[in-house]
């Protein structure tokens, strides 16, 4: 090990440690203890594993020009979360616990390592600064207080999802007798030229519902800059396309009161921006 | 966290890694273990990560799904070639440790981490596109609780409580759900058990949840720590003991998804038995179990070493090859590879091993492979027995306690040397009882490629022997159903019915012919059918099959064996030599046979029936065969009429109007005319369509329907025969289809004086019989546990 050219001259095994100094400084022991240590993991023959720290390459999930998905566990969403990243670098973190957008952020999608090596223990990484939206799910009744711990709501069930033809999934829950589905798509911005994300959202209830909410944004600072758009905290511009009026509340979330009429279907179109 | 079996689901708690130490010793018998089973690699492209944690064959019986621990589901073509070069598509990705994969009515069912799922690819791309999230109700606290298992219908059921860190679950040879526990707290050894509803799997962890699973029942009592099982399961009433106990280390340390041997033989000797994965030490075992005074016990058995990654999943192929796969990271694991899926092939040669061991009231049975040293098995000192038991205790595993030595005081050999009964002084209950076998040679004095075997006796038989046990069967248990006769003038006679075909619903009509049968007459009837690996009655299974070295499966056929009359419908089974043996011995009885419809056509292939040294057709079995349709297929009804002259047979008493809308079936042509040696009772006529008040077709004549003749078989013992080609189920409603047919019964047997028009042949509970034909998926026909038909 120390000099392989002395049992073999032609060999082109370097030796680590020449004259008896070892090359990597950082590796703690003697150069004969490190020797050792490799005798004793080779004497496990076919047992002996990748030592750690080998073979952990940083993964990237790569969206190229399809929506690509990972269901697992995210920071700030727990273990029903679902990650999508769009192509033009929009991504997005889904709660399929509490029904909510979670995150945003731009950038490359998701690094699994954490979920993907070893006993999978780790969060999901996102590859960008993220945007956060609060705990707790958008879609609420008037006297519901928004749930700022991380449990499951009561009248609100995960129904499942599809996907279009570039792999863009709709999110389909109940809220009491309330069917929503819930689709983003990326969108080329004519003014920046930038990818945004646009959000559609349907609601049919088979019954009038008044006094309902869907909560777009929390904030401490949320500015009404016209035309139906939103700043938020000076880092996200929110957008409604559609006619319902939004609404800063007291305890500073921005809100769509809405009414539901049976046999009609009501639709929410928003912009997430970050111009 | 709520901690509960869900209706086939196990949602899993946490467990403690296990500590890093040696992991353990081979069991040096691979090279050897290579002659009889061949490891085949399945090579896997480096790009996709195929860490299997599931497998489910396609119904094409071509294709291998394989869903994965990262969370994709691949569809591979070429896994089942000799040399396998497959081909991977990705049908799904981004779901979440799948480690439960079942294809049903064209939609994938996935046991993802935190949901279950129906994955569907709607618009026929080849991609999945719908995902619908069938239960996600559970709880989940810690990325260490993985769920398992597959075939839910979206309903979640909590069943059982306690269990700590399973990794595979399903149906036992018996068809009951079992799972697989691992070794850790209040678990000594990693073990098979049964998911017994209500049952406590004794991990007291669960006792919070109770209040929200009220069909549960009160809080067991706490079980005490340190203890034994075998003491506490007497204080802890819903206490399910372990039914086979795997010894840490020589027998695996995590042991994973097992499946039961449904190849009918193809993959050697031990068909119907469970074969187990290891996920630690990357070995396949074996596994047999018995119900003995109602509770679960069994043994295992070492079978094969030398797999290159840790075993999550384990499948069958449809060639009766054995498909294991899985990873090595996250906990120890002694093969090299990262992930791996590795194929064993039987190689036709049958090694020398402990078959089976059954627990007998005077000590146990030991099956064999192959026969043994009458000498060397006759000897006690060849049966080196050691009972242990671990302490059942709330700190992680246990050593093995409580050691005795038993003593074999006498050993018997059958005369086919392939069964010892050995008698035993010294069984202790609870204990698993290690058997160490080194000096036992075969016949051929070759020794047994392994010498252990490692038995859990939670309960030793009554002094009546198990075969006697078996044959009143549980429900739960058995892949066939029994309907035990009441009063009447059948009493203590038994009926053999077989359903074991694709077209005519023989798998609602004979349990209806059945309940009848017991419930108004009085016999005491067994429903056999054909089932699938799973134990399921399956009319969907091709016939014939399309590869000639497939073989149909007629679970319990052996119960022909016991049969006073035979009420057949059979069609194209292509059936092992054992089970067509079963047939012939029946037919050299001398008991009766009441063949319906297919029954004409019911084998393909297959041992033949051979009598005075030639091969005997079903036509000349039954006097006729099926040679067409006269009648329109699916088009035209059936009405009988009764020939001219036989209005007084026994038969044909009581008997009015006779239709169905099965077609007239033409068995007799010029070249096979209708033999004389054969007397007609009924003639079919065609009607224009599927109404009874249907006028005849004017273009086709009736045809004989209905005969009876005799058969003498190479005992020299005649049997009644009586063929009838009606006989689909919805024939069945028919008043005129039954009565014949049961006044048929009694006529068999002899029993014509029993005969009255005035006996109730009226349906038992509920009957609605579906339509005949193959278009199995829109019918509503599909595989069912034989329960499903009671």
């Amino acid at each position: 090990m120390q000099n392989p050219q002395h049992f073999g001259p032609n060999t082109v095994m370097p030796s680590y440690w020449p004259n008896g100094v070892a090359i990597r400084k950082d590796i703690p022991g003697s150069p004969q203890e490190q020797i050792e240590a490799i005798w004793q993991y080779l004497l496990e023959g076919r047992q002996a594993r990748a030592p750690a720290g080998v073979i952990r390459e940083p993964l990237e999930i790569v969206v190229t020009n399809e929506a690509r998905m990972l269901r697992r566990r995210y920071p700030e969403i727990g273990k029903r979360g679902i990650g999508v990243g769009y192509p033009g670098g929009v991504n997005l973190g889904y709660d399929a616990l509490q029904m909510r957008l979670a995150m945003i952020w731009r950038g490359p999608f998701v690094d699994p390592a954490a979920a993907w090596y070893g006993q999978g223990s780790g969060n999901v990484r996102p590859l960008g600064p993220t945007l956060l939206f609060p705990k707790g799910p958008e879609l609420t009744e008037d006297e519901t207080k928004a749930l700022n711990d991380s449990n499951r709501p009561s009248s609100h069930q995960f129904q499942g999802y599809s996907l279009d033809q570039q792999r863009r999934p709709t999110m389909r829950y109940q809220f009491e007798s309330v069917i929503v589905t819930d689709t983003f798509r990326e969108f080329s911005d004519d003014l920046t030229g930038q990818t945004q994300l646009r959000r559609r959202v349907t609601l049919e209830s088979p019954e009038s519902l008044d006094g309902i909410r869907f909560r777009l944004a929390f904030g401490d600072r949320i500015e009404s800059i016209g035309d139906a758009r939103f700043r938020i905290n000076n880092r996200l511009n929110i957008r409604v396309l559609t006619d319902q009026e939004a609404v800063t509340t007291a305890d500073n979330m921005l809100e769509l009161p809405l009414t539901l009429t049976p046999q009609r279907s009501e639709s929410i179109v928003v912009e997430y921006r970050w111009d | 966290m709520p901690l509960m079996l869900l209706k086939t689901i196990a949602v899993i708690t946490f467990g403690c890694a296990p500590p890093l130490e040696p992991l353990g010793e081979y069991w040096g018998t691979g090279e050897a273990e290579s002659k009889y089973y061949r490891l085949v690699d399945v090579p896997l492209p480096k790009e996709l990560a195929i860490e299997a944690g599931s497998f489910e064959v396609m119904p094409d019986e071509e294709t291998l799904a394989i869903a994965t621990r990262r969370g994709d589901i691949f569809l591979a073509k070429g896994v089942f070639e000799e040399h396998p070069e497959p081909t991977f598509h990705r049908f799904a990705e981004g779901l979440d440790e799948i480690f439960g994969l079942a294809y049903r009515d064209g939609s994938f069912i996935a046991t993802q981490q935190a949901e279950v799922s129906r994955i569907t690819d709607v618009d026929g791309d080849g991609r999945a596109d719908q995902f619908d999230t069938l239960s996600d109700v559970w709880g989940f606290g810690n990325y260490h609780e993985f769920a398992f298992g597959s075939k839910p219908d979206g309903t979640a059921i909590p069943i059982c409580s306690g269990i700590r860190s399973p990794c595979g679950i399903g149906p036992n040879e018996h068809g009951v759900m079992f799972y697989a526990e691992s070794q850790g707290p209040w678990n000594g050894s990693c073990s098979l058990k049964v998911l017994e509803p209500g049952g406590f799997m004794g991990h007291p962890i669960s006792f919070p949840w109770y209040e929200r699973a009220p069909e549960m029942g009160p809080v067991p009592v706490m079980p005490n720590t340190p203890s034994r099982l075998e003491v506490e399961r007497q204080r802890v009433e819903q206490l399910v003991p372990y039914a086979v106990v795997f010894p840490y280390i020589r027998m695996g340390r995590s042991i994973s998804g097992f499946q039961v041997d449904r190849t009918g033989g193809k993959f050697g000797p031990f068909a119907n038995q469970i074969f187990i994965g290891d996920f630690s030490l990357g070995v396949v075992m074996r596994a047999t179990t018995e119900k003995v005074n109602g509770v679960w016990q069994g043994a295992c058995y070492p079978f094969r070493e030398g797999f290159n990654t840790g075993l999550l999943a384990v499948q069958f192929t449809p060639d009766g090859n054995l498909i294991a796969g899985g990873t090595n990271r996250g906990w120890p694991v002694r093969g090299p590879k990262a992930y791996a899926i590795q194929r064993l092939d039987w190689t036709g040669v049958t090694p020398f091993e402990i078959k089976e061991i059954k627990a007998k009231p005077q000590g146990f049975g030991l099956t064999f492979t192959k026969p043994v040293d009458a000498k060397i098995a006759t000897d006690t000192a060849t049966y080196q027995l050691k009972t242990f038991t671990h302490i059942y205790r709330q700190a992680y595993g246990s050593p093995e306690v409580d050691q005795t030595t038993p003593v074999v005081t006498s050993a018997e050999v059958s005369k086919d040397g392939m069964r010892v009964l050995i008698e035993v002084d010294g069984r202790v209950q609870g204990h698993v009882h290690d058997f160490f076998l080194p000096e036992m040679r075969s016949l051929d004095q070759d020794p047994l490629l392994h010498a252990n075997a490692y038995y859990t006796l939670n309960e030793i038989p009554q002094f009546v022997s198990t075969e006697e046990a078996s044959a009143s069967p549980s429900a739960e248990s058995m892949p066939y159903l029994h309907f035990p006769g009441s009063e009447g003038p059948g009493k203590g006679k038994h009926i053999v019915l077989i359903a074991a075909e694709q077209e005519y619903r023989s798998e609602q009509a004979m349990p209806m012919l059945a309940k009848v049968l017991a419930t108004h007459h009085g016999f005491d009837c067994t429903v056999l059918f054909s089932v699938n690996e799973n134990g399921e009655v399956d009319p969907t299974l091709p016939a014939p099959w399309k590869d000639p070295n497939r073989r149909h499966n007629i679970a319990g056929l052996e119960k022909l064996a016991g049969a006073d009359c035979l009420i057949w419908m059979s069609r194209f089974m292509h059936l092992p030599d054992e089970q067509m043996q079963q047939f012939h011995d029946y037919f050299d009885s001398g008991k009766p046979f009441i063949a319906l419809r297919t029954a004409n056509h019911g084998f393909q292939r297959g041992k033949p029936y051979v009598f005075e040294g030639r091969k005997v057709s079903l036509r000349e079995l039954l006097g006729g065969a099926f040679s067409g349709h006269h009648g329109g297929w699916h088009r035209e009804s059936t009405r009988g009429i009764i020939v001219e002259g036989q209005e007084q047979h026994p038969i044909l008493t009581g008997v009015d109007v006779i239709w169905g809308t099965s077609d007239v079936y033409r068995c007799h042509t010029d070249r096979h005319p209708f033999p004389a040696t054969c007397t007609p009772l009924v003639l079919g006529q065609p009607l224009v369509n599927l109404q009874p008040d249907a006028p005849p077709n004017p273009k086709k004549g009736p045809l004989p329907i209905a005969w009876t003749k005799t058969w003498t078989g190479n005992l020299g013992h005649p049997s009644r025969v009586f063929h009838f080609t009606m006989g689909s189920a919805e024939d069945f409603a028919n008043e005129g289809v039954r009565r014949l047919t049961i006044n048929a019964v009694y006529w068999g047997l002899e029993m014509e004086s029993e005969i009255q028009g005035s006996r109730s042949i009226a349906i038992v509970g509920e009957y609605t019989p579906l339509k005949a034909g193959f278009n199995h998926d829109k019918l509503g026909v599909r595989p069912r546990l034989p329960d499903f038909y009671r």
